[in-house]
């Protein structure tokens, strides 16, 4: 039977969450799967709490099956002009065939309701072993846009005075960024990301100019506070490359996670093949270490010098996700 | 200009073929970058006639304006026949123009291909595309197919990283690497089936394949490995037990007639008991100094979520250079 969720069942969902086989956190290898779960129940009792939650339950002999939560996504909606939403979480517990089947009920009660809230695209990010609820994305429509490496960083493996970084250029300055930079930076921004291939390039149904249209955003976004220090990179007084790191979340802070997030860096393809982007990487992994002992930041999985070059500085890939986009509307 | 029409392509079209061959978008070998696209181009006319002339093949094209823009070519699988005793066809080409960022020609040809192979009791069909070739993930989606792994294609250049440059740790002198024997196999049957016995394949990941197919698979790759599939193999050994082996492959024919200078590392596994200890590296270093004396650039494809192969390349200079989408897509239950 399938039924409301809402959080005053989150005590049921914490008896079923030790039967779903892919918890959150897996690039975390050490970490231990009840402080996992932990966390997870902490990050569906937030996304329960959103306004926007559409959340159910599939429940046999009072025990639940599986779940879906879904929000809606308002940065994606206001920059691309169509209403984008999250399944932000969607897990079954049978352990058999019968999982898939729960999957699909689960997505099919969900999508009336979007219909009729007028959500035009949900977008749903997966763990790449998690085939079940792939399957079951796939069975209903989703389709594929783009695969995330994780790659984790972890300071009490490699002590960052082991790493030794290539020589710099001399005339090659990384600073904190100020707001006067910002223009710099977007104009970076159109250059670095005009050919790139993430997943709101790769689906054709986002507007024209979707994806340079988020970056740029992102960037915005990130000196009106929403990252915790910007670096730049400056050669001879120009700037050439930035990189946007955040501290540990307050939901990771009161689970005790130490991790600091890497989000987005670009380089001026003019300026490629000179060390920034390492120099920028290690000396916002100096700063990073202050507050966590692991970094994470993901990585397109075609996005090769980028993996070449955190493998270089010690960085380990720890997981890698699926991103799905099914549109609702044409 | 008209709409696109399909039809077959036979060894009359492939003079058609080789003029659009330079406007299709993702093609083989991607990951050598070294290589150039009239060398790729070349390279691949020549795969795919080769494939035409088997005499499963099944070649479709779509053409507009009487130009080839798609084409999909399909042939039997017996190898995965034999070992999961379904038939298994694999869609070996799947190609697109470069300016078709959702081509229905795609879906068209699927289409078609999936008809005809279900009219021949093809009962499951196999696809492979690049990561990036996302018109064709969504096309594969959209005819039925589902994903079931994704593979990272690793390169090593030893004209960029000399061998000797490689550090490492000091390895236990108990660990001695060697050659594989004609009396090893018993030994490396044993080792594969407890490395693979939890292992994330497609061929575990599909629930439609029959109950052990992952395990059989393995067994059937390490027997065949030893029956000539594979040029060499190196085991590793602690005290005397094998506790890793790796399988390397010389360039084939194809590849030699082309001058595509590779060596493949094609399958391995560490004793999970012996995990962690340096095996991994000390095997993988051991194949790679062999190797060197047939190319200078060695490949393999492992899957996504292996990490312990991540850091074991990447400790010995390996390059992420390619990632590849594995599909299924059942035509019988």
């Amino acid at each position: 039977m399938i039924a409301r969720l809402d959080s005053t069942v989150l005590g049921d969902l914490s008896e079923a969450l030790p039967r779903v086989a892919h918890l959150p956190l897996a690039h975390l290898h050490d970490l231990s799967s009840e402080r996992r779960r932990a966390y997870w129940l902490d990050e569906i009792s937030k996304s329960l709490a959103k306004e926007s939650s559409i959340a159910f339950q599939w429940v046999a002999s009072g025990t639940i099956k599986g779940f879906i939560v879904y929000n809606d996504s308002p940065w994606d909606s206001e920059i691309t002009g169509r209403r984008i939403g999250t399944v932000e979480h969607l897990a079954a517990t049978a352990g058999d065939d019968s999982e898939t089947e729960i999957l699909q009920q689960l997505l099919d009660e969900l999508t009336p309701s979007l219909a009729e809230r007028g959500t035009q695209c949900v977008v749903c990010k997966v763990h790449s072993n998690d085939l079940r609820v792939i399957h079951a994305l796939e069975q209903r429509g989703f389709l594929l846009m783009d695969t995330l490496l994780d790659f984790v960083f972890d300071f009490s493996r490699t002590p960052i005075e082991e790493i030794n970084p290539p020589r710099r250029d001399k005339q090659l300055k990384i600073r904190r960024a100020e707001p006067a930079d910002l223009s710099a930076l977007m104009t970076i921004n159109e250059k670095a990301f005009t050919g790139y291939f993430g997943r709101y390039h790769a689906d054709p149904q986002m507007p024209p100019g979707t994806a340079t249209k988020i970056y740029a955003q992102w960037v915005r976004s990130a000196f009106q506070g929403w990252a915790d220090w910007i670096l730049v990179a400056e050669v001879d007084g120009k700037i050439a490359g930035y990189g946007l790191w955040r501290k540990p979340l307050e939901i990771e802070v009161k689970n005790s996670l130490g991790v600091a997030h890497y989000d987005l860096a670009a380089i001026d393809p003019e300026f490629r093949g000179r060390g920034l982007w390492t120099a920028l990487m290690f000396d916002g992994m100096s700063i990073a270490r202050n507050y966590a002992q692991y970094l994470v930041g993901p990585v397109h999985v075609c996005n090769y010098p980028v993996q070449h070059t955190l493998q270089k500085l010690g960085w380990r890939i720890s997981g890698a996700r699926h991103s799905f986009h099914k549109w609702l509307t044409p | 200009m008209t709409g696109p029409t399909v039809a077959e392509l036979d060894f009359a079209a492939l003079e058609d073929l080789k003029e659009s061959l330079p406007r299709l978008a993702y093609k083989p070998l991607a990951h050598l970058s070294y290589l150039t696209s009239g060398h790729v181009d070349a390279y691949w006319l020549d795969e795919i006639a080769q494939d035409l002339a088997d005499e499963s093949s099944l070649a479709l094209v779509s053409r507009r304006s009487g130009r080839i823009d798609s084409l999909a070519l399909c042939i039997d699988s017996p190898w995965d026949t034999q070992t999961v005793k379904r038939r298994i066809a694999i869609v070996k080409h799947l190609a697109h123009a470069d300016n078709a960022p959702d081509s229905t020609a795609l879906d068209d040809l699927l289409t078609e291909v999936t008809v005809r192979a279900a009219r021949r009791g093809v009962e499951c069909l196999i696809c492979k595309v690049q990561a990036r070739d996302t018109a064709a993930v969504r096309a594969l989606e959209r005819q039925g197919f589902l994903l079931m792994d994704t593979l990272v294609d690793l390169v090593f250049d030893s004209s960029r990283t000399p061998l000797e440059n490689i550090r490492l740790p000091k390895r236990s002198e108990r660990l001695r690497t060697r050659l594989a024997t004609p009396e090893d196999p018993p030994e490396i049957l044993e080792l594969a089936h407890q490395a693979f016995a939890n292992y994330f394949s497609r061929y575990h990941s599909d629930p439609k394949m029959p109950p052990g197919t992952g395990a059989k698979v393995y067994d059937q790759w390490v027997c065949s490995g030893f029956e000539g599939w594979v040029d060499w193999t190196v085991v590793a050994e602690i005290d005397g037990k094998i506790v890793g082996y790796s399988m390397w492959k010389n360039a084939s024919a194809l590849e030699t007639k082309h001058c595509v200078d590779i060596t493949h590392c094609n399958f391995g596994a560490i004793h999970p008991n012996f995990s962690g200890r340096g095996v991994y590296t000390a095997l993988k270093l051991a194949g790679m100094r062999i190797a060197e004396s047939f190319a200078k650039h060695f490949d393999l494809a492992t899957h996504i979520a292996n990490y312990p192969v991540h850091r074991g390349t990447a400790k010995l200079g390996w390059r992420i250079a390619g990632a590849r989408h594995s599909f299924h897509k059942w035509l019988s239950d």
